[in-house]
Protein backbone atom coordinates (compact mmCIF):
# COMPACT_ATOMS: atom_id res chain seq x y z
CA UNK A 1 0.00 0.00 0.00
CA UNK A 2 1.11 3.70 -1.27
CA UNK A 3 0.17 6.46 0.62
CA UNK A 4 1.09 9.94 0.57
CA UNK A 5 0.99 13.19 2.88
CA UNK A 6 -1.08 16.41 1.53
CA UNK A 7 2.52 17.76 1.97
CA UNK A 8 4.24 15.45 -0.72
CA UNK A 9 1.31 15.53 -2.36
CA UNK A 10 1.80 19.60 -2.51
CA UNK A 11 5.74 19.25 -3.11
CA UNK A 12 5.20 16.82 -6.03
CA UNK A 13 1.94 18.48 -7.96
CA UNK A 14 4.48 21.85 -8.14
CA UNK A 15 7.03 19.55 -9.29
CA UNK A 16 4.72 17.90 -11.71
CA UNK A 17 3.20 20.94 -13.03
CA UNK A 18 6.40 22.49 -13.77
CA UNK A 19 7.86 19.15 -15.69
CA UNK A 20 4.59 19.22 -18.05
CA UNK A 21 5.47 22.67 -19.30
CA UNK A 22 6.53 21.00 -22.50
CA UNK A 23 3.62 18.44 -22.99
CA UNK A 24 0.35 18.24 -24.91
CA UNK A 25 -1.44 18.47 -21.94
CA UNK A 26 0.33 20.39 -19.24
CA UNK A 27 -0.46 21.20 -15.79
CA UNK A 28 -1.04 24.08 -13.56
CA UNK A 29 -0.46 24.32 -9.96
CA UNK A 30 -3.41 25.55 -7.88
CA UNK A 31 -2.58 26.62 -4.39
CA UNK A 32 -4.98 25.95 -1.63
CA UNK A 33 -6.96 28.50 0.30
CA UNK A 34 -7.80 29.58 3.38
CA UNK A 35 -11.93 28.93 3.79
CA UNK A 36 -13.76 30.26 6.71
CA UNK A 37 -11.71 30.13 10.28
CA UNK A 38 -10.27 26.30 9.46
CA UNK A 39 -6.23 27.07 10.22
CA UNK A 40 -5.22 25.32 7.62
CA UNK A 41 -6.08 25.93 3.74
CA UNK A 42 -7.35 23.58 1.48
CA UNK A 43 -4.77 21.21 -0.54
CA UNK A 44 -3.82 22.49 -3.74
CA UNK A 45 -4.15 20.84 -6.81
CA UNK A 46 -3.30 20.63 -10.65
CA UNK A 47 -5.58 21.63 -13.66
CA UNK A 48 -4.95 20.74 -17.26
CA UNK A 49 -4.73 22.74 -19.77
CA UNK A 50 -8.28 21.99 -22.23
CA UNK A 51 -8.02 18.47 -23.38
CA UNK A 52 -9.78 18.94 -26.75
CA UNK A 53 -12.04 16.03 -27.18
CA UNK A 54 -15.41 14.64 -29.78
CA UNK A 55 -18.66 16.46 -29.00
CA UNK A 56 -21.12 13.86 -26.60
CA UNK A 57 -23.97 13.06 -28.76
CA UNK A 58 -27.54 13.98 -28.26
CA UNK A 59 -27.98 10.17 -26.82
CA UNK A 60 -24.94 10.71 -24.11
CA UNK A 61 -27.36 14.11 -23.06
CA UNK A 62 -29.68 11.25 -21.43
CA UNK A 63 -29.31 10.41 -17.57
CA UNK A 64 -28.75 6.65 -18.47
CA UNK A 65 -25.28 4.39 -17.71
CA UNK A 66 -24.40 2.97 -20.93
CA UNK A 67 -24.80 -0.90 -20.75
CA UNK A 68 -21.62 -3.23 -21.60
CA UNK A 69 -21.15 -2.94 -25.53
CA UNK A 70 -23.21 -0.26 -26.08
CA UNK A 71 -19.90 2.48 -25.63
CA UNK A 72 -18.91 2.24 -29.17
CA UNK A 73 -21.34 4.57 -30.19
CA UNK A 74 -21.72 7.15 -28.00
CA UNK A 75 -18.72 9.53 -29.55
CA UNK A 76 -19.86 10.88 -32.72
CA UNK A 77 -16.63 11.83 -35.86
CA UNK A 78 -18.06 15.51 -36.07
CA UNK A 79 -16.14 18.43 -35.31
CA UNK A 80 -14.50 18.44 -31.96
CA UNK A 81 -14.74 21.77 -30.15
CA UNK A 82 -16.01 20.01 -26.78
CA UNK A 83 -13.01 20.32 -24.18
CA UNK A 84 -12.28 18.11 -21.37
CA UNK A 85 -10.76 19.84 -18.21
CA UNK A 86 -8.72 17.78 -15.83
CA UNK A 87 -7.99 18.10 -12.30
CA UNK A 88 -5.52 16.31 -9.88
CA UNK A 89 -6.53 16.46 -6.27
CA UNK A 90 -5.73 14.75 -2.85
CA UNK A 91 -7.90 12.39 -1.72
CA UNK A 92 -7.91 12.89 2.00
CA UNK A 93 -9.66 9.52 2.81
CA UNK A 94 -7.37 7.43 1.05
CA UNK A 95 -4.46 9.20 0.86
CA UNK A 96 -4.30 9.15 -2.44
CA UNK A 97 -4.15 11.52 -5.77
CA UNK A 98 -8.11 11.53 -7.35
CA UNK A 99 -8.71 12.24 -11.08
CA UNK A 100 -11.30 14.75 -11.48
CA UNK A 101 -12.70 15.46 -14.92
CA UNK A 102 -15.14 17.68 -16.45
CA UNK A 103 -16.64 18.04 -19.76
CA UNK A 104 -17.86 20.94 -21.69
CA UNK A 105 -19.37 21.16 -25.26
CA UNK A 106 -18.48 23.38 -28.09
CA UNK A 107 -21.33 25.75 -27.01
CA UNK A 108 -19.54 26.20 -23.38
CA UNK A 109 -22.28 23.87 -21.88
CA UNK A 110 -21.48 21.64 -18.86
CA UNK A 111 -21.33 17.87 -19.78
CA UNK A 112 -23.76 16.09 -17.40
CA UNK A 113 -22.04 13.00 -15.14
CA UNK A 114 -23.48 10.35 -17.89
CA UNK A 115 -21.63 12.19 -20.27
CA UNK A 116 -18.35 11.96 -18.82
CA UNK A 117 -19.01 8.61 -18.25
CA UNK A 118 -19.62 7.60 -21.92
CA UNK A 119 -16.33 9.89 -22.42
CA UNK A 120 -14.27 8.16 -20.59
CA UNK A 121 -15.64 5.13 -20.78
CA UNK A 122 -14.92 5.10 -24.70
CA UNK A 123 -11.41 6.77 -24.24
CA UNK A 124 -9.86 4.14 -21.90
CA UNK A 125 -11.39 1.95 -24.38
CA UNK A 126 -9.26 2.60 -26.99
CA UNK A 127 -6.44 3.10 -24.35
CA UNK A 128 -6.41 -0.48 -23.56
CA UNK A 129 -7.26 -0.09 -19.90
CA UNK A 130 -11.16 0.00 -20.44
CA UNK A 131 -12.97 1.13 -17.05
CA UNK A 132 -16.02 0.43 -15.68
CA UNK A 133 -19.32 2.40 -15.57
CA UNK A 134 -19.74 2.06 -11.61
CA UNK A 135 -16.49 4.13 -11.31
CA UNK A 136 -17.34 7.08 -12.55
CA UNK A 137 -19.56 9.29 -10.16
CA UNK A 138 -19.97 12.97 -9.14
CA UNK A 139 -17.81 14.03 -5.93
CA UNK A 140 -17.76 17.83 -4.35
CA UNK A 141 -14.16 19.09 -5.59
CA UNK A 142 -12.40 19.28 -2.74
CA UNK A 143 -11.03 23.32 -3.02
CA UNK A 144 -13.82 24.17 -5.28
CA UNK A 145 -16.86 22.61 -3.81
CA UNK A 146 -18.68 22.60 -7.13
CA UNK A 147 -19.25 19.04 -8.88
CA UNK A 148 -16.87 16.88 -10.80
CA UNK A 149 -16.85 13.53 -11.75
CA UNK A 150 -14.31 11.22 -10.55
CA UNK A 151 -12.75 8.02 -11.16
CA UNK A 152 -12.68 5.85 -7.45
CA UNK A 153 -9.34 5.77 -5.85
CA UNK A 154 -10.77 3.16 -3.52
CA UNK A 155 -7.88 0.57 -4.70
CA UNK A 156 -5.03 3.22 -5.94
CA UNK A 157 -2.67 2.55 -3.00
CA UNK A 158 -2.43 -1.48 -3.65
CA UNK A 159 -1.84 -0.99 -7.63
CA UNK A 160 0.93 2.17 -6.61
CA UNK A 161 2.29 0.44 -3.61
CA UNK A 162 2.95 -2.79 -6.65
CA UNK A 163 4.55 -0.33 -8.97
CA UNK A 164 6.66 1.49 -6.20
CA UNK A 165 7.94 -1.96 -4.88
CA UNK A 166 8.73 -3.53 -8.69
CA UNK A 167 10.47 0.11 -9.32
CA UNK A 168 12.41 0.17 -5.87
CA UNK A 169 15.08 -1.66 -7.72
CA UNK A 170 16.04 0.59 -10.07
CA UNK A 171 15.47 3.91 -8.00
CA UNK A 172 14.58 3.22 -4.93
CA UNK A 173 14.98 7.56 -3.89
CA UNK A 174 13.93 8.84 -7.65
CA UNK A 175 10.95 7.46 -8.52
CA UNK A 176 7.84 10.17 -8.60
CA UNK A 177 4.27 8.64 -6.92
CA UNK A 178 2.82 11.22 -9.13
CA UNK A 179 3.99 10.85 -12.34
CA UNK A 180 4.33 7.10 -11.78
CA UNK A 181 0.25 7.39 -11.33
CA UNK A 182 -0.67 9.79 -14.48
CA UNK A 183 1.21 7.35 -16.81
CA UNK A 184 -1.54 4.54 -15.48
CA UNK A 185 -4.13 6.83 -15.37
CA UNK A 186 -3.46 9.01 -18.55
CA UNK A 187 -5.02 6.18 -20.66
CA UNK A 188 -8.49 6.92 -19.12
CA UNK A 189 -8.81 10.09 -20.26
CA UNK A 190 -7.58 9.54 -23.93
CA UNK A 191 -3.94 10.62 -23.38
CA UNK A 192 -1.22 8.87 -24.03
CA UNK A 193 2.08 8.79 -21.74
CA UNK A 194 5.11 7.79 -24.05
CA UNK A 195 7.26 4.53 -22.25
CA UNK A 196 10.38 7.06 -22.46
CA UNK A 197 8.04 10.01 -21.02
CA UNK A 198 7.05 7.95 -18.46
CA UNK A 199 10.67 6.73 -17.23
CA UNK A 200 11.86 9.90 -17.78
CA UNK A 201 9.08 11.54 -15.82
CA UNK A 202 9.29 8.90 -13.05
CA UNK A 203 13.02 9.25 -12.17
CA UNK A 204 13.23 13.08 -12.53
CA UNK A 205 12.06 14.22 -9.16
CA UNK B 1 -18.54 0.59 30.86
CA UNK B 2 -20.96 -1.44 30.19
CA UNK B 3 -23.83 1.46 31.24
CA UNK B 4 -21.91 3.86 28.97
CA UNK B 5 -22.17 1.38 26.26
CA UNK B 6 -26.03 0.63 27.10
CA UNK B 7 -26.20 4.88 26.97
CA UNK B 8 -24.23 5.29 23.49
CA UNK B 9 -26.94 2.54 22.00
CA UNK B 10 -30.01 4.55 23.33
CA UNK B 11 -28.39 7.63 21.86
CA UNK B 12 -27.99 6.07 18.97
CA UNK B 13 -31.68 5.14 18.60
CA UNK B 14 -32.84 8.71 19.57
CA UNK B 15 -30.37 10.13 16.86
CA UNK B 16 -32.76 7.63 14.55
CA UNK B 17 -36.04 8.66 15.85
CA UNK B 18 -34.60 12.35 14.94
CA UNK B 19 -37.57 13.99 12.56
CA UNK B 20 -38.03 17.70 11.29
CA UNK B 21 -41.26 18.69 10.22
CA UNK B 22 -41.16 20.47 7.19
CA UNK B 23 -43.58 21.91 4.58
CA UNK B 24 -42.65 21.77 0.86
CA UNK B 25 -43.97 24.36 -1.88
CA UNK B 26 -43.69 24.52 -4.98
CA UNK B 27 -41.40 27.68 -6.62
CA UNK B 28 -44.07 30.29 -7.56
CA UNK B 29 -42.66 30.95 -11.25
CA UNK B 30 -43.11 26.91 -11.53
CA UNK B 31 -46.48 26.67 -11.45
CA UNK B 32 -48.20 25.96 -14.20
CA UNK B 33 -52.04 25.48 -13.00
CA UNK B 34 -54.65 28.84 -12.08
CA UNK B 35 -54.50 27.25 -8.94
CA UNK B 36 -51.21 27.24 -6.40
CA UNK B 37 -50.70 23.74 -5.17
CA UNK B 38 -51.39 23.13 -1.52
CA UNK B 39 -48.13 23.20 0.86
CA UNK B 40 -47.04 19.43 1.11
CA UNK B 41 -46.19 18.50 4.80
CA UNK B 42 -43.54 15.86 5.47
CA UNK B 43 -41.38 14.97 8.87
CA UNK B 44 -37.94 14.80 7.28
CA UNK B 45 -35.70 11.91 9.18
CA UNK B 46 -32.32 13.53 10.64
CA UNK B 47 -30.76 10.41 9.67
CA UNK B 48 -31.52 10.13 5.88
CA UNK B 49 -30.56 12.36 2.52
CA UNK B 50 -33.31 14.34 0.33
CA UNK B 51 -33.35 11.64 -2.44
CA UNK B 52 -34.29 8.94 -0.16
CA UNK B 53 -37.39 10.66 1.42
CA UNK B 54 -38.87 13.15 -1.14
CA UNK B 55 -40.69 10.78 -3.98
CA UNK B 56 -44.13 11.97 -2.60
CA UNK B 57 -43.06 15.60 -2.40
CA UNK B 58 -42.09 15.27 -6.16
CA UNK B 59 -45.29 12.91 -6.92
CA UNK B 60 -47.72 15.60 -5.36
CA UNK B 61 -46.10 18.58 -6.98
CA UNK B 62 -45.62 17.41 -10.53
CA UNK B 63 -49.33 17.57 -11.82
CA UNK B 64 -48.95 21.31 -10.94
CA UNK B 65 -45.17 21.87 -12.52
CA UNK B 66 -43.78 21.96 -15.74
CA UNK B 67 -41.78 19.29 -17.62
CA UNK B 68 -38.50 18.45 -16.37
CA UNK B 69 -37.12 17.54 -19.83
CA UNK B 70 -34.94 15.15 -18.44
CA UNK B 71 -33.79 17.33 -15.64
CA UNK B 72 -34.20 16.35 -11.79
CA UNK B 73 -36.10 18.12 -9.34
CA UNK B 74 -34.15 20.18 -6.37
CA UNK B 75 -34.93 21.79 -3.22
CA UNK B 76 -33.67 25.55 -1.67
CA UNK B 77 -34.00 27.05 1.27
CA UNK B 78 -33.93 30.97 1.78
CA UNK B 79 -32.66 31.40 -1.66
CA UNK B 80 -29.92 28.48 -0.86
CA UNK B 81 -30.11 25.39 -2.78
CA UNK B 82 -29.82 22.44 -0.46
CA UNK B 83 -26.43 19.97 -1.15
CA UNK B 84 -28.86 16.70 -0.73
CA UNK B 85 -25.30 14.77 -0.44
CA UNK B 86 -25.38 16.38 3.39
CA UNK B 87 -27.57 14.11 5.70
CA UNK B 88 -30.87 15.87 6.43
CA UNK B 89 -30.31 16.55 9.99
CA UNK B 90 -26.94 18.05 9.13
CA UNK B 91 -28.66 20.31 6.47
CA UNK B 92 -30.94 21.70 8.79
CA UNK B 93 -28.30 22.64 11.22
CA UNK B 94 -26.38 24.20 8.78
CA UNK B 95 -29.20 26.45 7.34
CA UNK B 96 -31.65 26.66 10.08
CA UNK B 97 -29.84 26.54 13.56
CA UNK B 98 -30.97 25.08 16.46
CA UNK B 99 -34.50 22.84 16.45
CA UNK B 100 -35.31 25.37 19.70
CA UNK B 101 -34.86 28.53 18.25
CA UNK B 102 -35.44 26.87 14.04
CA UNK B 103 -38.89 28.58 12.36
CA UNK B 104 -40.98 25.20 12.29
CA UNK B 105 -41.79 23.40 10.40
CA UNK B 106 -38.50 24.18 7.66
CA UNK B 107 -40.10 25.50 4.15
CA UNK B 108 -38.08 24.01 1.70
CA UNK B 109 -38.81 24.89 -1.82
CA UNK B 110 -39.04 22.85 -4.45
CA UNK B 111 -37.93 23.16 -8.64
CA UNK B 112 -38.43 20.85 -11.02
CA UNK B 113 -36.47 23.19 -13.35
CA UNK B 114 -33.43 25.19 -13.82
CA UNK B 115 -31.21 22.28 -11.72
CA UNK B 116 -27.90 23.92 -10.81
CA UNK B 117 -25.57 21.76 -12.28
CA UNK B 118 -22.91 23.94 -11.10
CA UNK B 119 -23.76 23.74 -7.48
CA UNK B 120 -25.15 20.50 -6.65
CA UNK B 121 -24.47 16.72 -7.45
CA UNK B 122 -26.74 15.01 -9.92
CA UNK B 123 -29.16 12.68 -8.32
CA UNK B 124 -29.39 10.88 -11.51
CA UNK B 125 -28.80 6.95 -11.88
CA UNK B 126 -29.09 5.99 -8.09
CA UNK B 127 -26.13 8.70 -7.84
CA UNK B 128 -27.57 8.85 -3.68
CA UNK B 129 -27.64 5.37 -2.75
CA UNK B 130 -23.55 5.35 -4.71
CA UNK B 131 -23.19 8.59 -2.79
CA UNK B 132 -24.06 6.77 0.42
CA UNK B 133 -22.04 3.73 -0.10
CA UNK B 134 -18.84 5.51 -1.40
CA UNK B 135 -19.26 7.34 1.70
CA UNK B 136 -19.32 4.67 3.98
CA UNK B 137 -16.18 2.78 2.38
CA UNK B 138 -14.14 5.59 3.00
CA UNK B 139 -15.37 5.58 7.06
CA UNK B 140 -14.63 2.42 6.86
CA UNK B 141 -11.28 2.53 5.19
CA UNK B 142 -10.76 5.52 7.97
CA UNK B 143 -11.61 3.60 11.16
CA UNK B 144 -9.67 0.14 10.11
CA UNK B 145 -7.51 1.09 7.39
CA UNK B 146 -9.99 -1.16 4.44
CA UNK B 147 -13.08 -0.60 2.46
CA UNK B 148 -13.71 -4.21 2.34
CA UNK B 149 -16.15 -4.22 5.41
CA UNK B 150 -18.32 -2.02 2.83
CA UNK B 151 -17.48 -3.24 -0.58
CA UNK B 152 -18.14 -6.53 0.82
CA UNK B 153 -21.69 -5.98 1.61
CA UNK B 154 -24.32 -7.67 -1.00
CA UNK B 155 -26.76 -6.18 -3.36
CA UNK B 156 -29.25 -7.14 -0.56
CA UNK B 157 -27.24 -5.62 1.61
CA UNK B 158 -27.11 -2.69 0.22
CA UNK B 159 -30.92 -2.37 -0.54
CA UNK B 160 -31.53 -3.09 3.31
CA UNK B 161 -29.67 -0.07 3.87
CA UNK B 162 -31.36 2.03 1.31
CA UNK B 163 -34.77 0.55 2.44
CA UNK B 164 -33.33 2.08 6.02
CA UNK B 165 -32.66 5.53 4.77
CA UNK B 166 -35.93 5.25 2.85
CA UNK B 167 -38.33 4.47 5.83
CA UNK B 168 -36.32 5.62 8.44
CA UNK B 169 -35.73 2.22 10.08
CA UNK B 170 -33.20 1.79 12.60
CA UNK B 171 -33.79 -2.08 13.04
CA UNK B 172 -32.94 -2.81 9.92
CA UNK B 173 -29.80 -0.34 9.23
CA UNK B 174 -28.42 -1.93 12.36
CA UNK B 175 -28.25 -5.22 10.66
CA UNK B 176 -26.41 -3.62 8.61
CA UNK B 177 -24.62 -1.98 10.72
CA UNK B 178 -23.47 -5.09 12.67
CA UNK B 179 -22.35 -6.67 9.48
CA UNK B 180 -20.28 -4.04 8.47
CA UNK B 181 -18.87 -4.07 12.71
CA UNK B 182 -18.05 -7.28 12.80
CA UNK B 183 -16.01 -7.08 9.31
CA UNK B 184 -14.30 -4.38 10.91
CA UNK B 185 -13.62 -6.19 14.33
CA UNK B 186 -11.68 -8.56 12.16
CA UNK B 187 -9.14 -6.48 11.02
CA UNK B 188 -8.79 -4.93 14.14
CA UNK B 189 -7.62 -7.77 16.55
CA UNK B 190 -8.45 -7.80 20.01
CA UNK B 191 -8.84 -4.24 21.05
CA UNK B 192 -11.18 -2.99 18.79
CA UNK B 193 -10.06 0.16 18.54
CA UNK B 194 -10.33 1.87 15.27
CA UNK B 195 -6.94 3.87 13.47
CA UNK B 196 -9.29 6.73 13.72
CA UNK B 197 -12.86 8.55 14.35
CA UNK B 198 -14.08 9.70 10.78
CA UNK B 199 -15.27 13.01 11.67
CA UNK B 200 -16.74 15.91 9.02
CA UNK B 201 -16.84 19.37 11.07
CA UNK B 202 -18.69 22.44 9.05
CA UNK B 203 -18.92 26.12 9.79
CA UNK B 204 -20.91 27.02 7.00
CA UNK B 205 -23.10 25.32 4.33
CA UNK B 206 -20.46 25.43 2.27
CA UNK B 207 -17.31 25.26 4.33
CA UNK B 208 -16.00 22.15 6.14
CA UNK B 209 -12.99 19.77 6.68
CA UNK B 210 -13.20 16.12 7.38
CA UNK B 211 -10.37 15.50 9.94
CA UNK B 212 -10.02 12.00 11.25
CA UNK B 213 -8.91 11.99 15.13
CA UNK B 214 -6.89 9.42 17.20
CA UNK B 215 -9.41 7.62 19.64
CA UNK B 216 -6.59 8.55 21.78
CA UNK B 217 -4.43 10.82 23.19
CA UNK B 218 -0.45 9.93 23.51
CA UNK B 219 -0.86 10.66 26.58
CA UNK B 220 -3.24 7.90 26.61
CA UNK B 221 -6.12 9.76 27.24
CA UNK B 222 -9.35 9.35 25.40
CA UNK B 223 -9.64 11.79 22.58
CA UNK B 224 -12.47 14.67 23.20
CA UNK B 225 -14.11 16.24 20.91
CA UNK B 226 -11.99 19.44 22.10
CA UNK B 227 -9.18 18.35 20.82
CA UNK B 228 -10.64 17.54 17.47
CA UNK B 229 -11.91 20.83 17.12
CA UNK B 230 -8.99 23.17 18.67
CA UNK B 231 -6.40 21.43 16.09
CA UNK B 232 -8.96 22.86 13.11
CA UNK B 233 -10.03 25.98 14.51
CA UNK B 234 -7.62 27.25 16.85
CA UNK B 235 -8.69 30.96 16.48
CA UNK B 236 -12.41 29.69 17.76
CA UNK B 237 -11.51 27.54 20.46
CA UNK B 238 -8.31 29.00 22.00
CA UNK B 239 -9.18 32.96 21.71
CA UNK B 240 -10.78 34.23 24.82
CA UNK B 241 -12.06 37.61 23.43
CA UNK B 242 -14.42 35.88 20.59
CA UNK B 243 -17.68 34.70 21.45
CA UNK B 244 -18.30 31.21 22.58
CA UNK B 245 -18.91 28.75 19.55
CA UNK B 246 -21.75 26.92 19.60
CA UNK B 247 -20.98 23.39 18.52
CA UNK B 248 -23.87 21.40 17.15
CA UNK B 249 -23.97 17.72 16.79
CA UNK B 250 -27.40 15.77 15.60
CA UNK B 251 -29.21 18.91 16.57
CA UNK B 252 -27.84 19.02 20.09
CA UNK B 253 -25.61 21.42 21.54
CA UNK B 254 -22.56 18.84 22.80
CA UNK B 255 -20.38 19.56 25.78
CA UNK B 256 -16.60 19.71 24.31
CA UNK B 257 -15.22 17.44 26.90
CA UNK B 258 -17.64 14.41 25.17
CA UNK B 259 -15.29 11.35 24.78
CA UNK B 260 -14.80 11.21 20.56
CA UNK B 261 -15.08 7.67 20.21
CA UNK B 262 -18.15 7.44 22.63
CA UNK B 263 -19.72 10.83 20.62
CA UNK B 264 -19.28 8.86 17.19
CA UNK B 265 -21.26 5.42 18.31
CA UNK B 266 -24.00 7.45 19.41
CA UNK B 267 -24.28 10.02 16.82
CA UNK B 268 -22.74 9.17 13.64
CA UNK B 269 -24.60 9.07 10.56
CA UNK B 270 -25.39 6.18 8.41
CA UNK B 271 -22.48 7.04 6.32
CA UNK B 272 -20.09 6.32 9.09
CA UNK B 273 -19.05 9.72 9.70
CA UNK B 274 -20.14 12.39 12.58
CA UNK B 275 -20.80 15.44 11.74
CA UNK B 276 -19.88 18.76 13.84
CA UNK B 277 -21.34 21.80 12.89
CA UNK B 278 -19.52 24.68 14.88
CA UNK B 279 -21.72 28.06 14.46
CA UNK B 280 -19.03 30.50 15.18
CA UNK B 281 -21.53 33.62 15.19
CA UNK B 282 -23.75 32.96 17.94
CA UNK B 283 -26.87 34.65 18.76
CA UNK B 284 -27.36 36.61 21.99
CA UNK B 285 -29.20 34.04 23.23
CA UNK B 286 -26.80 31.23 23.24
CA UNK B 287 -26.56 28.40 25.60
CA UNK B 288 -23.73 28.12 27.52
CA UNK B 289 -21.08 25.33 26.53
CA UNK B 290 -19.70 23.01 29.61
Amino acid sequence: MAHLSPVAFAQLGRAFAQRSAAHAVSWGWVEGESTGPFSTPSVGYLRSSPVLVEEATPHEASHEVPTDGGDDDTLVGGASGARLELHIVYGATFGVPLLLVQGYSSAGELWTVSEVRSHLMAASKEGGAPIAADSVSQIEHPALGVPFASLHPCRTAEWMGAILQRESGDAPQQLDYLSAWWSVLAQSVGQRVAPADARAWMLSA
Amino acid sequence: MEGEEALMRAAAADAWAGEIPAVFVLATNEVTTLEPPVPFHLCLARQSYLPFTTAEVVDHFKPFAPPMGGGEPWYEHDGQPLRWHVPLGVLFDLHAGLEAEAELPWRLTVHFQGFPATTLLSTANAAAEGWVLNALKESCFLRCGSALPAMSLSIAEQKKLTHALTTNDFREYCAVAERISAAMAKSLGASGLPHSVPVRVFTSPVEWRQQPAAPRLPSGGSTRLYDVLVSLLPSVFESSSSAAPRVIVQGVSVPLETPLLWLHGACSHPDGFLYVYVSCSPPSTAPQIA
